[in-house]
């Protein structure tokens, strides 16, 4: 099954985008992901984390992320995170996916510069979701074109 | 839930993101180092700070979860992740 990934500008640069909705209790809500094969790690945007009112208490610290622009950021790791892809042909597919969220209360009550800069980073997709998913990426951009695809 | 719901929010999504793709360039040029707020191909907000607009959203009786929110960077800011 093909998920077709939007090739589209965000944040003055185009990106590959994937939509997704979290289908996670409690926590429901759309969202969009830049695929970042650059990043280990799935990562879930503050702002995002915010929007879906992620419940961070119920979650495990987990390791720092550093390389992410100011400093290190403190993260929670939510093991199984349910998400919704959209195939090409118009069917849902329904991930239990893992990923790290920045700390967003460690990060209120700290400098408020790591906040906001954290405030403006967007959920990326890592490796790790493209591993575990058994997903492949093909992107040709100079065609416009980009997709996942079960392998 | 439906499969068609779930599409049906995918639709709301996509909507969403193609307005603001659509309209990157005004929207760098009217929002640098702002945070916008897209609903039903509108943009509903703008503020400096991503939680005053969360709350700002609520405020209109917004389901949060559904509306897009963007930073949009300053002119010749390119963002690296």
């Amino acid at each position: 099954m093909k998920y077709l990934v939007l090739i589209r500008e965000v944040q003055g640069a185009k990106r590959l985008v994937l939509s997704l909705l979290s289908r996670q209790p409690r926590s429901f809500g759309s969202f969009e992901a830049i695929i970042d094969t650059g990043s280990p790690r799935t990562v879930l945007g503050a702002a995002d984390s915010i929007r879906m009112a992620i419940p961070f208490g119920k979650y495990p610290q987990s390791k720092s992320l550093s390389g992410f622009g100011k400093g290190s950021v403190p993260t929670v790791e939510i093991g199984n995170f349910l998400v919704a892809l959209k195939s090409a042909d118009g069917n849902s597919k329904y991930l239990d996916i893992s990923l790290v969220v920045p700390d967003v209360p460690s990060l209120r009550n700290g400098d408020q510069n790591t906040f906001n800069h954290a405030l403006t980073l967007p959920t990326l997709i890592g490796m790790d979701f493209l591993e575990k998913n058994r997903l492949k990426l093909v992107v040709n951009l100079p065609e416009n074109e980009s997709y996942l695809e079960d392998v | 839930m439906e499969n068609s719901e779930v599409l049906q929010e995918f639709k709301v999504l996509e909507t969403g993101s193609s307005y603001i793709t659509k309209n990157a360039k005004i929207f760098s040029e009217k929002y640098p180092g702002k945070f916008i707020a897209v609903w039903d191909s509108k943009v509903i907000a703008v503020e400096s700070g991503c939680e005053v607009l969360i709350e700002k959203i609520r405020q209109m009786n917004l389901d949060v979860s559904k509306v897009l929110i963007e930073y949009i960077p300053f002119k010749g800011q390119i963002i690296l992740y």
